[in-house]
């Protein structure tokens, strides 16, 4: 390992050791330099890259092991002292020429532009982690993750969209697929209103993406945040616009995007589920009293569902957990409405996970589906719930009131789960089903 | 394949809403869209429906390009 050395657009290129003798851009200096697990690369805080590209630019780490690491840092600082940059300490807009990392890299506080994507394209024995950076894509370009089982993680980063000319319906992220894993912490954005696509896209293989912290709230109100096949998306405690979409696109095999605690304001009732099957929807405006309550605010669960949804490939809402504190025969039960008809138990059953054997981890699963050669029986009428915001405006009606209940014999005290599982295919909002996702157990 | 009727389906709530819209292709099939969610109490769900045809003609194109849909 040899280093550390520098880029900055002062120096005067020979040793790239120091500060004055420092690369004035990543090109020369990966040229010379082949980087090793572990080595430094300081970039000068206020450097802007004064080179002329004539093609795209690979910038080349390490291919396994530990990343090579690229901090910006108070130009002269000795020793280096961390600076986070908003100059362009890489820049390829020169052209129409993208940024591509390809290998292992950490990167601290570090300010780019391109003249095309960013594409980060680390292997799966590869990683890349960015701290506090600023990418800047080009006109309708998108900010590209990587194929084939790579690690990524981004933390405070800012995506520059201040380039487009005018609103663009490019998508600004392109989700990793093949099994690569994306972990945003922290995502900002500026100049979000200049694209109407999607937020994050990914159409055909199986990527991860996990969010937490991210501000949308400046997208525009035609801009879902994700539009995707098969990839599967969770995001959790993200600020959104007043009005959003959650998703577009058909879910297909694995496909499947996950919200909770996201909105305009603190909103932790805030629950969306999506896949191939159907959707949950949580709303705080339309819930049975006495019900399920989160941080003090009420909720119920809105269902829909696909053509793809059937007995056989039912439609499961998230699990609801709970904790049984003595031993014995339990009833777990469930609430629902919808304004059309009865439901059956070939069509809407619950389904609970629960200790069933004394003194073991396992749990048993009980339901109360149908045996699936029975006829289909109703679910039981329930008489007394009062479902509030149903019954009014022209919103549905709870016409027809449900429980679902499931009894068991508890041997070992502790966290059971349950959930709703949905048999029936193409229900539409329309028929205003709704869960109260508490669990009573008597 | 273009859409030739957008409407609202169905909306949840007051204060807190949820739009889901449909939009029917010139083949006569209903394409779900939504739930778009909103807090906004100006938020114009009616106007709103000139953006989610687009969005849904888009979305169908894309789909169709990629073999999805036929």
């Amino acid at each position: 390992m040899a280093g550390p050395w520098y880029v900055d657009d002062g120096g005067d290129g020979t040793t790239e050791d120091s500060w004055a003798t420092a690369d004035t851009n990543i090109l020369d200096l990966d040229t010379e330099k082949a980087f090793a697990a572990g080595e430094i690369v300081y970039f000068g805080h206020d450097s802007n890259d004064p080179k002329t590209y004539s093609a795209n630019l690979t910038i080349v780490g390490p291919t396994d092991g530990l990343p090579v690491n690229f901090i910006s840092a108070t130009q002269g600082s000795s020793p280096a002292t961390y600076a986070a940059s908003t100059s362009d300490q890489i820049e390829t807009a020169n052209g129409a020429y993208w940024i591509a990392f390809d290998g292992s890299f950490a990167l601290y506080g570090l300010s780019m532009k391109s003249g095309s994507d960013i594409r980060i394209q680390s292997d799966s024995n590869e990683s890349f982690y960015a701290e506090s950076c600023r990418f800047k894509l080009a006109d309708s370009k998108s900010f590209y993750f990587p194929a084939g089982g790579a690690d990524t993680k981004l933390v405070n980063c800012v995506i520059d969209l201040s380039a487009d000319t005018t609103e663009r319906t490019a998508t600004i992220i392109t989700s990793p697929n093949y099994g690569s894993v994306l972990d945003l912490k922290g995502l900002s954005f500026v100049s979000p209103g200049n694209r109407s696509g999607s937020v994050f896209r990914l159409e055909n293989t199986d990527g991860v993406v996990y969010c937490s912290g991210a501000d949308f709230s400046n997208l525009r109100t035609d801009c879902e945040l994700v539009f995707s096949y098969v990839g599967r998306h969770y995001f959790n405690n993200c600020i959104t616009a007043a009005t959003w979409s959650p998703s577009a696109g058909t879910h297909i095999g694995i496909g499947e995007v996950v919200l909770y605690n996201c909105g305009p304001a603190d909103a932790p009732t805030y629950l969306y589920q999506q896949n191939s099957r159907g959707t949950l929807a949580s709303s705080a405006s339309i819930y049975r009293t006495s019900g399920a309550t989160v941080e003090g605010d009420a909720t119920g669960w809105l269902i829909t569902t696909t053509a793809a949804c059937d007995e056989g490939s039912p439609f499961q809402s998230q699990w609801i957990y709970g904790e049984v504190s003595s031993t014995g025969s339990k009833t777990f039960t469930v609430y629902i409405t919808n304004d059309t008809a009865d439901f059956t138990d070939a069509q809407v059953w619950l389904e609970v996970e629960y200790l069933g054997t004394a003194d073991e981890a396992n749990t048993t699963l009980a339901s109360d589906h149908r045996v699936i050669t029975t006829t289909a029986a109703n679910q039981t009428d329930d008489t007394t719930s009062v479902w509030v915001g149903l019954n009014n405006s022209g919103q549905g009606l709870a016409d027809y009131m449900q429980s679902l209940a499931v009894t068991a014999t508890v041997n070992e005290t502790g966290q059971y789960r349950a959930r709703v599982c949905v048999g029936l295919a193409s229900i539409a909002g329309s028929r205003y089903f709704y869960i109260d996702p508490k669990v009573t157990v008597s | 394949m273009s859409i030739v009727a957008t409407e609202i389906e169905s909306i949840h709530g007051d204060a807190h809403r949820m739009i889901f819209y449909r939009c029917q292709d010139h083949l006569g099939t209903w394409h779900p869209y939504g739930p778009v969610i909103s807090s906004d109490p100006l938020f114009d769900a009616d106007a709103h429906k000139t953006l989610v045809a687009a969005k849904v003609a888009l979305i169908l194109a894309e789909q169709e390009a990629a073999g999805l849909i036929s």
